[in-house]
């Protein structure tokens, strides 16, 4: 068995803030900083989803990238862009909606979402200086 | 399945080095490294992605990025940023890429927290970048 791993790269973007209802105003300041502004902030996120899988021999491709971005679409970029993501999205009530918290989101909406390939790694980059990843191995 | 998550963040350090090996003669490090092993140096201005891996979040996160950058800011900034890394780590270290991105991953590794796996990329250039994950 030959795999092969192909990744697509997609773009959403959405508000959050960081805040704990169980801090104090001072402590949610002093830990988040102005991610933790009253009003929230907003990204233009990057959203890279890595699937592996084999090369169909009749197309030359693990998977058509056209199905690919429909499927994205429907499970991620419908649910989140143009999104307060503290606010609107059911899934994450009572969470922070970190990079990491978002990353996880991706991968239970993708994770056997896509026929004829395996998920391997979502990353969410909130800025080009940070982003979080989900893979299913450790250190991919 | 259960993924593991990772937290990424990149640092970026202008900073000064020259290649050459301890063990060799100023002929030799020239074939060896060739303008890199210029005697006066030169320099990049590095990026180093500090990457921590876990197999859960503790409060939503892999770790407080307050925390983290507070770190590289005391272990890293201080020894990197607008220095000559020949100077900050001595005549016996070879600068490389690979030896850089293992240094930086040994100063921050005893830091992290709890349950949490550090891989440190390197970038020298945007032809050359290094990874270096810890001990095999």
């Amino acid at each position: 068995m030959e795999l092969v791993e192909v990744t697509r790269k997609l773009h959403f973007c959405a508000g959050h803030r960081y805040w704990r209802s169980d801090w104090s105003a001072e402590k949610n300041k002093a830990v988040f900083g102005a991610c933790a502004n009253e009003n929230g902030h907003g990204h233009n996120y990057t959203l890279e989803v890595t699937v592996a899988g084999e090369v169909d021999p009749g197309t030359g491709m693990v998977i058509n990238l056209s199905e690919l971005d429909r499927i994205v679409a429907r499970k991620v970029i419908e649910r989140v862009d143009h999104r307060n993501l503290n606010t609107d999205i059911p899934e994450l009530t009572g969470k922070i909606p970190t990079t990491e918290v978002l990353a996880g989101f991706v991968w239970r909406q993708l994770d056997g979402a896509v026929p004829g390939a395996t998920l391997t790694r979502v990353r969410v980059c909130e800025s080009d200086d940070l982003w979080a990843e989900c893979s299913r191995a450790a250190g991919s | 399945m259960k993924p593991f998550w990772t937290l990424a963040r990149r640092y970026r350090f202008s900073a000064a080095h020259t290649l050459r090996s301890p063990g060799l003669s100023d002929e030799e490090n020239r074939r060896l490294f060739g303008k890199c092993a210029n005697p006066s140096g030169h320099g990049h201005d590095y990026l180093v992605d500090v990457m921590v891996t876990a197999a859960s979040l503790d409060r939503d996160v892999v770790m407080d990025r307050g925390e983290l950058d507070a770190l590289v800011k005391r272990e890293i900034e201080s020894r990197f940023a607008w220095m000559n890394v020949n100077e900050t780590f001595g005549p016996g270290f070879l600068t490389s890429g690979e030896n850089l991105a293992r240094a930086v991953w040994e100063l921050l590794s005893p830091h992290m927290p709890p349950g949490r796996r550090l891989s440190i990329r390197l970038v020298e250039t945007a032809k050359n970048s290094f990874v270096y994950r810890g001990p095999a």
